[in-house]
């Protein structure tokens, strides 16, 4: 199992390389450390083919490590000093985390607040980066819907006109009252039909005979 | 307040992120892996066959074999020291493990996906010599002074020795399970060859005395170490610890070998040799070659491949027998493509049932997969990449020649007022008359393309509206690669690479149009500041539609260092003219002016101020334009203005300085701005309704340079002409990296802070002033004398990411906002528009500002992921990126260059002036037949409705 313990280089390598003399010598004079974590993704995606594609970087790339297949990662052989640890990848997006290692290789994880670095909000070491949530590069286009579609100028400039000419008429001439009211209103919107005429001789193309035209106008006039 | 403020950035932000299905619609992008160092043949599972290959720029990959596709691939550290040698690697059944950080740590890769699977320390330590093994259950590693074992699927050591001594050689060898290290150590000429036991424990070394031993002429196969001394080899059987010596009759050149034989090549032959306990070396074959070809060996089967430029020949080392294959491509001979290829160096081959699979590597890191069998008379081309573009250094976009009707209407105005009215009037019929015949033709090809392409995909509504839509791009895809398109969106990218070569890339879909080979004696040029350069320059464009596009590349010649330069058709790839010149070149620029054959000059500058023109220039052709030319010339003490007079060729300095530098400072960057840059505007409007002047100077650059004792990070603007200061600007506790961009009257800068612990981008401005202090305002003189200094604001910004490189968008009029591109080490590029990275961001909004949309400051400049330009498509160790203006003022060309290649449109204030790619055009004219039916029906509904009131 791998132990999220804290385990320095330095010890790790001076237990286990004991017999050597000469290592351990070099060892005690040693000033690198590593840098160990855990990357917890959302609960749908699996870490073994999500970390084919990250890596881990300290200090924008001045150290890379790579992801394990269990969502581990250790970078080896860092020097004391402070580090930005960034996770490398295109599915999610995860907050950095600053990482101080004394020279005696204690480490201090802490939030990093990039406007107020003297801000101390520190953080369980081993690392642990939880992903922020996918990462979206793209804006969402318009979803075509109904009300989009009747609300469209072009759509209203379409119903609204057959609204008027064939709607109203049939709502008026059940009410006799209103109907005559309208017609006074409309006394001012006489030209109108004649416009509609116009426009549709016009593009029908067709002969428009003037004499239809002087009925209608002639009707109107009855009416009143 | 913050709301408003919130609002105005994403809508900023909003404007520059695309949708999701305009994925790869305008952008394409090209992995790379580098050129190949080690390459192994390998299967995973039972079928798919793979390529792991370890690259020279520390990568490693598998390829798929059948393919020639990045299966995956993983970038390791790169190394401090450049090294050709690649990552060592081994592999067994499922995994591979690879020694990387300079020989500290192996990692075991599993082959299938390249997941990380273990991390294995092996010492502090960095080393260049390493070597890896793995056998019986256990991984064995050497490197530097370490030799360590490992037992597989455990991260602690089993076994570990440590030598009091560098290694210069180490290696291990494996026979009748006897696994071996052999080692030499610096200073000594003897090998140490230590026994590796089951356990994992070591034996006590036994040595063996040899004359000489130089690891690099030194080749390791199966049990036997061959190095070459002379034209004699040396053959040491690692197990037996016998020496064996061949004297040659030729000096031998290098040594490869497999199995039981081994390759001794010279000039023009080859000895196969082959080693046996009773007889010592013997000759199994010779063969003649000629200097050109290359020699590889089949690792699995006793043939020897012998490749030429225009053949491959297998010979067999057992029998008389041998066949050759032309390698003539057939696809290349249709058509003239111009794709010039260095001859291979390096072969990878191996016997499969049928034929022979041969990896070839060129010294142009072209990766080519063939196969031949000996029936065929071809060889079988399956793939080639083409690996140098990862050392791509320049990178120029050229437009496309006219199209066909356009210089028809060039052609009309060419000669005008020369001509009588009625020639005039026959021209235009006549040019009109092309046209007309050309755009039936494009419709005709249209309605083909669409009425095959409904066939083929159904008959569905959807798919005929598809096919109608895709038929206008295809017009500009199919007809040919020389013509300019309506926008003058597709161009040609020029790209030169480290490694010697030039491409044509084609802007539409990253293409290969042609490619040259700048020779083996290619080498690039050095300079101070960056170290391979390999300088581009488009000589001519192709606005001259009677003339051809004229592009230059200089280099220098390998062994004689004295500059070339090659000058070719930036179209079609065709070399004009190559001259090698007498001296070294230290500097080199383009000339303001052109001859009469409209090209522009470059003048080269010899290490002794030789001065050389290409091509020369008349004084009388120079008149107009200027006939001096001035440059500042970086030295290891200070800075000097040198001034280059054209026509009597020779250089003097005008001045001289450390520009309050002192010698702790070393300068890291230095920008100018390009001659033909434009500046629409030549003020900024303010919210008192008053106009600033820029401060445009075109002899203006910046000097970036970080001092090693106190931190400090100056930025100085320098006038060339003058060598006047014109600003400086110290940050403190600054380090590395450093990027600037210097772009009209403006400096954008990127430091790492170490007082922040953050990146910082910092931006300067520089202003004349609210009064216009020039007369004439086209021109600006440095002579003359300004009444004040200019007026600098700047203003720093946190940046959240580390910067790799940092460009500006270019667009044909200068009009549109201006965005900075900067590229993350995780492969990210970012646009940063220059209304968020302004000097003049307000601290506190003032209703005034609000209406004149300024947003105000805000210490941190966001990063968010819909402003990535290249959304999941990362590219890494990004070097450089290129902008280039396109026909539509609103749109920027892209190519950033790296271990990939990425380019994209870049619309940094959208696209304000095209429809939108969505635009519904079926729904606007449904609506509008809808209308002029929808008149008609109510026509006839009033009639008869007019009709029906009469009769009531």
């Amino acid at each position: 199992m791998w132990s999220i313990n804290l385990v320095f280089l330095l010890s790790s390598l001076t237990i286990l390389c004991g017999a050597t003399e000469e290592l351990s010598r070099t060892e005690q004079t040693s000033t690198l450390f590593s840098v160990e974590g855990e990357i917890a993704l959302p609960a749908s995606r699996n870490c073994a083919k999500w970390s084919a594609g990250a890596r881990v970087h300290l200090n924008h790339g001045q150290h890379v490590g790579f992801v394990r297949q269990d969502c581990t990662f250790r970078v080896d052989f860092v020097p004391s000093g402070t580090y930005i640890v960034q996770i490398e990848n295109t599915d999610f997006v995860f907050e950095p985390i600053r990482v101080d290692i004394t020279s005696k290789g204690k480490m201090r994880a802490r939030k990093l607040t990039i406007l107020q670095p003297n801000n101390v909000n520190t953080l369980p070491y081993p690392l642990r980066l939880s992903s922020r949530g996918p990462a979206r590069y793209f804006r969402k286009r318009e979803e075509w819907r109904v009300t989009d579609m009747l609300f469209s100028p072009m759509v209203l400039m379409l119903v609204i006109p057959l609204v008027v000419m064939l709607i109203l008429p049939k709502m008026t001439a059940n009410d006799p009252e209103l109907k005559r009211e309208m017609e006074n209103m409309q006394m001012p919107k006489v030209d109108m039909p004649d416009v509609g005429e116009m426009m549709a001789n016009f593009f029908g193309g067709g002969p428009a005979p003037t004499k239809k035209k002087a009925v209608t106008g002639g009707a109107g006039q009855r009416r009143k | 307040m913050r709301l408003p403020l919130l609002v105005t950035i994403t809508l900023v932000a909003a404007v520059t992120a695309i949708f999701e299905d305009q994925v790869g619609k305008f952008d394409w992008r090209k992995p790379l892996i580098g050129c190949p160092a080690r390459v192994h043949f390998d299967k995973i599972g039972s079928k798919s066959d793979r390529l792991l290959i370890s690259t020279e720029q520390s990568v490693l990959a598998s390829l798929v074999l059948n393919t020639g596709n990045i299966g995956w691939r993983r970038i390791m550290e790169t190394p401090e020291e450049e090294s050709t040698s690649g990552l060592v690697f081994t592999k067994d059944k499922e995994y591979i493990y690879s020694i990387s950080s300079d020989g500290r740590s192996a990692r075991v890769w599993r082959k299938q996906d390249g997941v990380l699977v273990r991390q294995l320390t092996i010492s502090e330590e960095k080393s260049s010599v390493q070597s890896i093994h793995v056998a019986h259950g256990k991984l064995h590693v050497a490197s530097g002074k370490t030799l360590i074992v490992f037992r597989l699927g455990d991260e602690k050591p089993l076994e570990t020795l440590v030598s009091k001594k560098q290694r210069i050689y180490s290696e291990f060898f494996e026979h009748d399970d006897t696994l071996l290290h052999v080692s030499v150590f610096a200073g000594e000429t003897e090998l140490e060859i230590v026994k590796i036991n089951d356990n994992g424990s070591f034996e006590s070394p036994k040595h063996s005395k040899l004359d000489s031993f130089n690891a690099e002429k030194c080749y390791h196969q199966a049990q036997y170490i061959s190095c070459i001394q002379g034209s004699q080899i040396q053959i040491i059987d690692v197990f037996t610890q016998k020496v064996y010596k061949f004297s040659a009759d030729f000096p031998i050149q290098s040594v490869i070998g497999a199995g039981k034989l081994i390759l001794a090549r010279g000039a023009q032959k080859v000895e196969v040799l082959e080693v046996t306990p009773e007889n010592g070396v013997q000759v199994r074959k010779s063969l003649d070659l000629k200097p050109s070809e290359a020699v590889g060996i089949t690792e699995n089967h006793e043939s020897v491949i012998i490749t030429s430029p225009d053949a491959i020949r297998v010979v067999f080392v057992n029998s008389n027998t041998h066949f050759s294959a032309k390698r003539g491509d057939q696809t290349d001979q249709k058509s003239t493509k111009i794709m010039e290829n260095s001859i291979p160096k390096t072969i990878f081959a191996r016997k499969n049932e049928k034929d022979w699979e041969i990896v070839l590597v060129g010294d142009d890191c072209r990766v080519e997969f063939v196969t031949v069998d000996d029936t065929s008379k071809f060889v079988n081309l399956e793939w080639a990449r083409e690996e140098s573009l990862i050392n791509t250094v320049s990178v120029e976009m050229v437009d496309l020649p006219l199209s066909e009707s356009q210089q028809m209407i060039e052609d009309e105005f060419e000669e005008e007022g020369q001509q009588n009215i009625i020639a005039a009037f026959f021209r235009r019929i006549h040019s009109q008359f092309g046209q007309l015949c050309r755009h039936i033709q494009r419709s005709v090809e249209k309605i083909i393309y669409v009425v095959t392409s409904i066939s083929r995909d159904g008959n569905g509504v959807s798919d005929f509206i598809n096919s109608v839509r895709s038929a206008g791009q295809m017009s500009s895809a199919a007809s040919g690669p020389f013509e300019r398109d309506y926008f003058n969106l597709r161009k040609v990218i020029i790209v030169v690479t480290s490694s010697g070569t030039v491409f044509g890339i084609d802007s539409a879909d990253g293409q290969y149009l042609w490619k040259l080979w700048l020779g083996e004696t290619f080498s690039p040029l050095d300079s101070q500041l960056d170290h391979k350069r390999v300088p581009l320059f488009v000589q001519r464009t192709t606005a001259h539609y009677q003339l051809d596009g004229l592009a230059s590349v200089v280099f220098s010649n390998k062994n004689t260092h004295n500059g070339i330069i090659v000058s070719f058709n930036p179209m079609i790839g065709k070399v004009e003219s190559r001259n090698e010149l007498g001296f070294p070149i230290k500097r080199l620029s383009l000339l303001p002016g052109h001859t009469h054959k409209h090209v522009f000059p470059v003048m080269l500058i010899g290490k002794n101020d030789q001065i050389k023109i290409f091509p020369s220039i008349t004084p009388e052709e120079l008149h107009g334009s200027t006939s001096s030319l001035h440059l500042l010339d970086l030295q290891k003490e200070g800075v000097q203005g040198l001034k280059v007079d054209i026509s009597s060729q020779n250089i003097q300095p005008v001045w001289q300085g450390n520009l309050g530098l002192t010698p702790d400072d070393e300068i890291v960057a230095v920008k100018g701005k390009s001659f033909n840059q434009k500046v629409h505007s030549q003020g900024r409007v303010l919210v008192t309704r008053e106009v600033q002047y820029k401060y445009v100077n075109p002899n203006l650059a910046a000097i970036a340079s970080i001092n090693k004792a106190n931190q400090h990070l100056t930025i100085t603007l320098v006038d060339i002409v003058t060598g006047q200061v014109v600003h400086s600007a110290a940050i403190g506790k600054a380090a590395k990296p450093i990027h600037l961009v210097h772009s009209e009257n403006w400096i954008a800068y990127s430091y790492w802070s170490d007082k922040g612990r953050r990146t910082e981008l910092g931006i300067i401005e520089l202003y004349e002033g609210t009064e216009e202090q020039h007369t004439q305002k086209e021109l600006f003189d440095s002579k003359v004398g300004q009444k004040l200094p200019p007026v600098v604001t700047q203003q720093s910004y946190i940046y959240a990411q580390g910067v790799d490189a940092m460009s500006v968008s270019e667009t044909e009029q200068g009009l549109t906002t201006r965005s900075l591109l900067l590229a993350h080490p995780s492969g990210n590029i970012h646009e940063v528009s220059r209304r968020l990275l302004d000097a003049n961001r307000p601290m506190e909004l003032t209703q005034a500002m609000r209406e004149e949309m300024m947003i105000g400051y805000m210490p941190e400049i966001a990063v968010a992921t819909e402003e990535m330009i290249n959304y999941n498509q990362t590219v890494h160790r990004v070097r450089g990126i290129k902008t280039s203006p396109s026909g539509l003022e609103s749109t920027s060309l892209v190519l950033a260059y790296g271990t990939d290649l990425f380019f994209t449109r870049l619309v940094p204030s959208g696209t304000f002036d095209i429809l939108k790619d969505d635009f519904d055009h079926v729904l606007i004219s449904l609506v509008l037949t809808g209308l002029v039916v929808g008149s008609y029906v109510t026509k006839r509904l009033a009639r008869s409705n007019a009709l029906a009131s009469q009769w009531s």
